[in-house]
């Protein structure tokens, strides 16, 4: 029994050692990325910054879909390895931003408190209202979104999560045409 | 009295006004006179009054008394065009200081118990609760029953509230969930004579979560101690409040209720051949996102077992720990997965809490999967297959039992046994149309509580139609379920006979519940 033990925790340990970060998106679609992107400045400097290819990540604040549009409200949280690859509330407010996205999104994905993460490319600035409040939001237009349905808590807390084992549920969608 | 202190006030104001104004004139001639012509009323009092008032300008609204757009304002105007007096151009100022000194304050006083509030532990995600069931249950079952009892009945199936919270990255969760339902009143399983009402608790589930080095999670990411539903297939790790079924399956429970006792063939009498809760330290993570396991080993004695520690002593009681369990789950996507789960160890009769377990070895080896198709995401379809060992003179909790020995020690005298069990399940949520947010369900399970015996089956059909009122799993779920079930049991085995119409396990039932959760 011992040996058996023994056996399984070498072998948990090697795949640990050997696994890969596990990742969302596409290769393909991570390209040209830029890796250094300075979220706050952009959000400071929207007009004058030209456009980029980014990553980013956040929790869906509100959304709305108008025909093959949706724009999504998400307040910034940066994305971290571990616990759990995602983005991750670091308990700060960093500030909002835009996706639209330019598809159908299933509704349960749009959920307030919804993590989500991002490949597109950084636009000016739009007016969108928000809780009847008209303000300007940086925008990103979206070639592939990735959706965690946590409703508000962190990616880490599944599936071992309430009073039970609830799988967290995610999905990732691509426009069939990327974003110019 | 407030007129009485705004006047002093006003007048107090005017004064200090009054002697800065002069000193400004004597010290600068020029610029008073300046002041004078363009915007004598508007400059000195205004200063003046700040200063004494001390108002920070950063917080509350923009001030009342700042110059508006164009520099003058309306009772600037009106002072210089003479249709009001000077006094009464200092009182509207005066007044126009007060209040927003008062809106000051009270922003400051917000402020304060906003800073206060911020700090609270059920704000700061460490300390939470939830109603995680609250069930009310209409059942009816159609076999005899004795004497002052009903084959219908009016209960609360569950009323569970869960506390959890989360201190830091390194313990990232503490949970507890109570039962208001029931505190477990439970016998004890002595070594003969009589049982007695020995234990009760009101919890069902505690425990901490430790993520002992963050690098590591997920591959290594919790370290998790204390009891909970243990992680063996899938109807036990679902929690009450989120089950597709009212009725327990056969492998948490059958037998007993009114239904036939236990026997030397091993078949009757109430069998939990999977405990829902146990006391366990295990290890959980998992790998490329896509296998997951659990490492741990368990008390194997039910939750009841806390109750009968001794906290002078120390000495637990029985089964404690005995058993180690594993459990690999390999997820094809986000959702569906297959998983293979082993349990070994030892079991007792004597002292135990968890019914139709004996004496000697005791194993589980069981199969689960669970299939959820992304192009039909409302239809879900999983199953169990579970089969193990019991060691000898299983017994029924609270009937005394000393050991393996078959008739001389109490117990069901029974010879070990192997026991089997499966189930299937499928589902249908409509997610839109006239049948929006309902759900049908259809599941059938088989358990042959010893596999050596022929005509010992319990098998059963569910078909289940289910109303969601809201239906945002995990956090909410509102729903009335209907379940009707057609039971059969096939007997006890050779040489005794069953008495199907007093059997519960043996007469179709059906049941009507309205549940609540919220978190």
């Amino acid at each position: 029994m011992r040996a058996i033990i023994s056996l399984l925790i070498l072998s948990l340990a090697m795949a640990s050692a050997c696994a890969h970060p596990y990742k969302v998106f596409p290769s393909k679609v991570m390209e040209d990325v830029d890796r250094n992107f300075d979220f706050s400045r952009w959000r400071m400097m929207t007009d004058g910054s030209e456009s980029k290819k980014v990553q980013l990540g956040g929790r869906i604040v509100q959304s709305h879909a108008s025909g093959d549009t949706v724009t999504i409200v998400v307040g910034q949280l940066p994305i971290v390895d571990y616990p759990a690859y995602g983005p991750k509330d670091n308990g700060k407010n960093n500030g909002d931003f835009v996706i639209i996205y330019q598809g159908q999104i299933e509704r349960p994905d749009l959920q307030p408190g919804n993590r989500i993460m991002a490949v597109g490319t950084t636009h000016p600035p739009k007016v969108i209202t928000v809780n009847d409040l008209s303000r300007s939001f940086p925008i990103v237009m979206a070639q592939c979104l990735h959706f965690w349905n946590t409703q508000g808590r962190d990616i880490a807390d599944f599936p071992f999560y309430e009073a039970g084992y609830v799988t967290l549920r995610q999905e990732t969608v691509c426009v069939s045409t990327p974003t110019p | 009295m407030r007129g009485l202190y705004g006047t002093a006030y006003t007048a107090q104001v005017t004064l200090v006004a009054l002697c800065i104004a002069a000193i400004v004139l004597v010290q600068q001639p020029s610029l008073a006179q300046e002041a004078s012509t363009s915007r004598k009323p508007s400059s000195d009092p205004i200063v003046t009054t700040q200063q004494t008032d001390s108002v920070p300008e950063k917080q509350g609204p923009s001030s009342a008394i700042q110059t508006p757009p164009g520099g003058i304002s309306l009772e600037d105007l009106l002072l210089q065009k003479g249709t009001i007096t000077k006094d009464e151009w200092l009182r509207i100022r005066t007044e126009q200081e007060y209040r927003t000194a008062d809106q000051t304050r009270r922003l400051d006083n917000l402020e304060e118990w906003k800073n206060r509030t911020e700090v609270l532990p059920i704000l700061r995600d460490k300390v939470n609760f939830g109603l995680n069931a609250l069930q009310f249950l209409y059942g009816h079952v159609n076999a005899n029953v004795p004497e002052g009892r009903s084959q219908d009945s009016l209960s609360i199936r569950r009323a569970e509230m869960v506390f959890w919270g989360k201190l830091s990255d390194y313990l990232p969760r503490w949970h507890m969930l109570m039962e208001f339902q029931s505190t477990s009143l439970t016998n004890n399983t002595p070594l003969s004579g009589a049982s007695s009402p020995t234990v009760a608790t009101f919890f069902r589930e505690a425990y901490i979560d430790v993520r002992p080095v963050q690098a590591w999670a997920p591959n290594l990411n919790i370290i998790r101690m204390g009891i909970f539903r243990m992680p063996f297939g899938i109807f036990t790790e679902t929690s009450g409040g989120l089950r597709d079924i009212i009725s327990s399956p056969y492998l948490n429970g059958v037998g007993g209720g009114g239904g036939p006792g236990q026997n030397r063939n091993g078949t009757g009498g109430a069998i939990e051949f999977i405990q829902e809760r146990d006391y366990f330290v295990d290890v959980r993570g998992k790998i490329m996102n896509r296998l997951e396991y659990v490492v741990g080993i368990m008390n194997n004695n039910n939750f009841q077992a806390n109750g009968i520690v001794s906290n002078t002593s120390g000495i637990g009681g029985a089964n404690q720990p005995k058993a180690i369990y594993t459990r690999l789950r390999l997820f094809g996507d986000d959702v569906s997965f297959i998983s293979f789960t082993m349990i070994q160890g030892t079991s007792n009769n004597a002292g135990t809490f968890i019914n139709g377990r004996g004496k000697g070895h005791f194993d589980r080896y069981g199969i689960d999967f669970r299939y959820n198709p992304k192009f039909l995401p409302g239809f879900m379809v999983y199953g169990e297959y579970w089969q193990g060992h019991d060691g000898s003179n299983a017994t029924t909790v609270g009937t005394a039992a000393n050991g393996a020995c078959l008739d001389t020690c109490g117990g069901s005298g029974a010879p070990g046994a192997q026991r089997r069990t499966w189930y299937v399940l499928a589902k249908y949520l409509f997610t839109e149309g006239p049948l929006e947010n309902f759900e049908s369900v259809y599941m059938y399970e088989e358990f042959d509580p010893n596999t050596r015996m022929s005509n010992d089956l319990y098998t059963r059909h569910i078909v289940g139609l289910t109303y969601y009122f809201e239906n945002f799993p995990p956090k909410m779920q509102s729903k009335i379920q209907f379940n009707y079930e057609f039971r059969h049991h096939s007997g006890l085995g050779p040489d005794i006979a069953l008495n199907a119409a007093t059997d519960p396990f043996a007469q179709n039932a059906f049941f009507l519940q309205w549940q609540l959760r919220y978190m």
